[in-house]
């Protein structure tokens, strides 16, 4: 599968799967587009998740997402752990599968966080080098998502945009667009969103988050718990209008409510998308 | 001085994530200074400001959640453990647990794998057997929980096997299955904690668990010593003749545990070695 083919694939509307919507999901088969894994959730684990994940799968679409391949970091990449996710994605035929740009430790330590990277050449180079180790191993394209972030380096050599954009060229990978850390970024470093959304290479961009997020006096926080802000679903409209459509994820991970609530939100994503047509010939006429 | 290279960078921000008071105190760590000098990250030559936080503020979101982050994963396979300790002695030991034993997997289910053995070497706390003990209960139960689908034997699938036969066999037990003995009713401790009973420290008693998943769910069987004995032979992978001589003048249940265990997907299936009688 190259990236085109995957770009044609907008599966529609998902959510998370998530432990405790499982017993609602296994009775009612809901009408949903496709669902999104936490793919540690499924590793190194034969229990109940791998059950309930065999049986979603011969069903719905699924993505994965993953939180611990450390594509920024220093340390080689762990090839132990990208043997059991690939084992994972062709037991579930996930159509995807990302991670975050961004590191979670080094010398072997896992913080257990998505860290910041400093936007050099020489940061580049090193997570290239790795993605294109993932993209071998995966015989497929990695998929990299913008983090939320909470601070910048002062030795930053270029914007985020310019780094996926230089990404992208050595590598061929994806990107997964979370416009909710794109305004949460905006919010935290003092740039515009907009502007940022329209310097992403949205050829490369393959799926989106909306996700909700905390304010704080002095800055937000990432915190997945609640519906996604009306900035955020502007925010949404002027992507989807850039990107042309992707699949959409809403992604609900503390003080997760029902099924409904979490799929009613990410239904609201519709107005958005339809709303595209008659914009985005606006825009073509500015 | 040159800005620092990502090895640098990455060890130093490592420092500052974990350490157990906040970024300032970090930064000024000798650890730290080996990769970046302290007045450069205090500076913002390092990390910038924002116009509401100073670098060390900013650095303190990261070192902040990761403590809480990892006690958390702690709490939720240990709560006999907090409710024997408190929540205060509970935090402090999870505290220095997340110290000296980072995460080195990629997955957070291994995380808390070495706390037993680590509370065994509190010489701090009181009971400490007893701790240690319930902890590798509680730790069990998750393993078997997290441990590899298996199918249970089909006992048809024996039938034809003679006397002789049985008893060269070695029996494959399920990939859930731990044995735990104990000096302490670790069991039915835990098993009052979660009747709500709110149980004290216990008087010694030697208890004997076997913990395993069955149907998705872990569960925890009470074992007397001859049983406990057989199915710790049979679980080392011993010859089923040899394995049942431990049961002494009880030999006569061994049926009996042999069709409940079976009933219950403790085997998986079984070895016929060649028989090596000349
Ligand atoms: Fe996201």
């Amino acid at each position: 599968m190259n990236l085109s083919d995957l770009r044609q694939d907008d599966l529609g509307l998902g959510i998370g799967l998530r432990t405790v919507h499982f017993g609602h999901i296994l009775e009612n088969w809901p009408d949903i587009d496709w669902f999104e894994i936490l793919s540690e959730n499924f590793m190194h684990t034969g229990g109940r998740p791998m059950y309930i994940l065999d049986q979603v799968a011969e069903r719905y679409p699924i993505v994965m997402h993953g939180v611990s391949m450390n594509i920024g970091s220093k340390d080689p990449l762990d090839l132990e752990y990208m043997q059991e996710l690939k084992v994972l994605r062709n037991r579930c035929k996930a159509r995807f599968v990302s991670d975050h740009i961004c590191w979670t430790g080094v010398d072997g330590t896992n913080l257990h966080d998505l860290l910041p990277i400093p936007y050099t050449e020489e940061a580049l180079k090193v997570m290239a080098e790795k993605v294109k180790q993932v993209q071998d191993i995966l015989e497929a394209p990695l998929t990299l998502e913008n983090p939320s972030t909470y601070l910048e380096f002062a030795h930053s050599e270029m914007s985020e945009p310019e780094f996926l954009r230089q990404l992208a060229n050595e590598t061929g990978c994806g990107f997964l667009m979370d416009v909710n850390n794109v305004f949460v970024c905006a919010s935290n470093h003092g740039f515009d969103a907009k502007e940022y959304l329209r310097q992403v290479p949205w050829d490369q961009v393959l799926q989106f988050h909306l996700a909700g997020h905390s304010t704080f006096e002095t800055h937000k926080l990432d915190t997945h718990d609640g519906p996604v802000c009306d900035e955020v679903w502007e925010l949404y409209r002027l992507a989807h209008e850039l990107s042309g459509g992707r699949s959409t994820l809403m992604e609900w991970d503390a003080d997760i409510p029902d099924f409904d609530a979490v799929h009613g939100e990410a239904l609201k994503a519709r107005e958005y998308r339809q709303s595209m047509s008659s914009t985005s010939s606006s825009l073509e006429n500015d | 001085m040159t800005d620092p290279d990502l090895l640098s960078l990455q060890r130093w921000m490592s420092l500052v994530v974990q350490h157990p008071k906040d970024a300032q105190a970090a930064v000024r760590s000798k650890k730290a200074k080996q990769y970046i000098p302290t007045g450069l990250a205090m500076h913002g030559k390092v990390v910038l400001p924002s116009s509401r936080m100073e670098p060390m503020a900013r650095l303190d979101v990261y070192n902040g959640g990761y403590l809480s982050r990892l006690i958390d994963v702690i709490r939720s396979d240990f709560p006999g453990l907090i409710h024997a300790l408190g929540e205060h002695a509970f935090f402090h030991l999870a505290q220095d647990y997340v110290e000296k034993h980072p995460s080195q997997h990629a997955n957070l289910i291994f995380f808390a794998a070495k706390l037993p053995g680590f509370i065994a070497k509190r010489k701090d706390l009181p009971k400490r057997a007893f701790l240690r003990d319930l902890a590798q209960l509680e730790w069990f139960i998750s393993e078997a929980f997290h441990a590899p689908a298996s199918q249970a034997i089909d006992p048809a699938s024996m039938q034809n096997l003679s006397p002789e036969e049985w008893a060269r066999i070695a029996l494959h037990c399920s990939p859930s299955l731990r044995l735990l003995e104990s000096p302490y009713p670790v069991n039915g401790y835990l098993q009052s904690f979660f009747d709500d009973k709110e149980p004290e420290f216990p008087a010694r008693a030697i208890s004997r668990v076997a913990i395993y998943r069955k149907d998705f769910r872990v569960w925890r069987l009470g074992l007397d010593k001859p049983a406990f004995q057989v199915l710790s032979k049979l679980l080392a992978g011993e010859a089923f003749g040899t394995a049942i001589e431990c049961a002494g003048d009880q030999a006569h249940r061994i049926g009996d545990w042999f069709q409940d265990w079976s009933a219950d997907g403790l085997f998986t299936g079984y070895t016929l070695p060649p028989d090596s009688t000349p």
